[in-house]
């Protein structure tokens, strides 16, 4: 049992051990999307296909959000208060769902990426 | 919303929960008791460790880390996961019926050490992952209603709590009202499929973070079974299915199954007990394993 504890205190350390450098994160002109307690502005958003594209997510809800669409295969966790980026890597022209999933019961949670 | 509290921690616990509760049922029903058990409980006390620190990860540093590490780090788990999930059904296979007898006799003990290990890590990964996103979710409701308007989500909170350990309750069931042969086919499928959706959200995470291309879809199934609605989320987060698949996601599903329907072939062949690293021994030797055996049992 000692051993156990040993193996996963050296197993949470790695996990911890993460580069701690700050990552600027050059969000000035990007797109945004907005979610806030499960309602996401703008719900549809257009980008060009075949570009690498940045987008902004924002969470100015109380509570955290998760950004998930299975077309773009990203589900990332949106703290409250805080942003993440999301990068589409030369999208195929057509039509990406997303949600945030903590709240996607609600039909103002889903949203659509458009790359044309 | 309350629903939705109760339905998310549901979901979130269910792969954890049929991971832990199978092997649970499983070490029991074998008799199985001390080291297996230790692990298996250390692994889900390691777990929880390991959800409270990538839950903290999440929420406090995403503006520091290289945008791609946690996706990184995720899949790393999953894979490592779907890895072991494989390992574990093998190693249950071949000793489904000798575990038990085994035990008694003594002979379990230098085969196994490692193989406790599995499972330690298994449970492990199997809170550690799910138990991060639930923990910001419970923590992100929580602090949006300070004071007594928490108390309906508490509420809430319980009842999922209660819905996982209902499911608990009917897995360890299912073992003493199933038969064992029974109970094992159904546990084992479960756990190959569940290794199968661990395999397609690794693959996801390598397209998120920039490793594999986002290759367009190859068909659409989302009129028959939306993956982002609510049955469908939960198929697809206990199979791996995706109603609009790109080449990434059906070669991941080809090299899975074929990897471990390979496997179990191969290790179907291998039917002499207290041998189990006899995976790779030929058919023809097999035979001439098991009348040393029988000899060596009548003398």
């Amino acid at each position: 049992m000692l051993s156990t504890m040993r193996h996963a205190a050296l197993f949470i350390a790695l996990i911890a051990a993460a580069p701690m450098a700050p990552q600027p994160v050059m969000a000035a002109g990007l797109p945004v999307i907005t979610m806030k307690d499960g309602v996401i502005t703008p719900a549809r958003i257009n980008v060009p296909a075949g570009k690498t594209v940045r987008i902004v997510v924002r969470n100015t809800g109380r509570a955290a959000a998760e950004f998930e669409s299975k077309a773009l295969h990203i589900e990332r966790i949106v703290p409250p208060a805080g942003q993440i980026v999301i990068t589409l890597r030369n999208p195929a022209p057509g039509a990406y769902a997303f949600v945030d999933e903590f709240t996607e019961n609600r039909a103002s949670a889903h949203g659509v990426i458009i790359a044309k | 919303m309350n629903g939705q509290i109760i339905f998310i921690i549901w979901r979130e616990s269910i792969e954890a929960l049929l991971v832990i509760g199978i092997l649970h049922a499983w070490l029991k029903g074998n008799g199985a008791a001390g080291g297996a058990m230790a692990h298996l409980w250390g692994g889900v006390a390691a777990g929880l460790a390991l959800a409270a620190a990538l839950a903290w990860v999440m929420l406090h540093l995403p503006a520091w880390l290289p945008p791609a590490w946690l996706d990184h780090v995720m899949a790393a788990m999953m894979l490592l996961a779907a890895a072991l999930i494989l390992r574990m059904v093998l190693w249950m296979r071949a000793h489904g019926r000798s575990l038990r007898a085994d035990m008694e006799k003594g002979l379990q003990r230098a085969v196994s050490e490692s193989r406790w290990w599995g499972i330690f890590g298994l449970a492990m990964l199997a809170v550690g992952r799910e138990g991060s996103e639930t923990a910001i979710f419970l923590s992100g409701i929580l602090s949006a209603r300070p004071g007594w308007q928490a108390w309906p989500l508490l509420g809430a909170m319980a009842a999922g709590l209660m819905a996982a350990a209902a499911t608990w309750a009917m897995l360890q069931a299912s073992r003493r009202h199933l038969s064992w042969r029974a109970f094992f086919k159904v546990s084992e499928i479960m756990l190959l499929m569940l290794g199968c959706a661990l395999s397609v959200s690794a693959m996801d995470k390598l397209i998120s973070s920039g490793i594999l291309p986002l290759a367009p879809v190859l068909w659409d199934t989302s009129g028959l079974l939306d993956d982002g609605g609510r049955l469908g989320g939960l198929v697809s987060a206990l199979s791996g299915y995706r109603a609009r698949p790109d080449m990434i996601i059906v070669s991941t599903w080809i090299a899975y199954w074929s990897l471990g329907s390979g496997l179990i072939k191969r290790d179907g062949r291998c039917r002499i007990q207290a041998k189990s690293r006899c995976l790779f021994v030929p058919r023809q030797y097999l035979k001439v394993l098991a009348r040393a055996k029988r000899l060596r049992d009548e003398a």
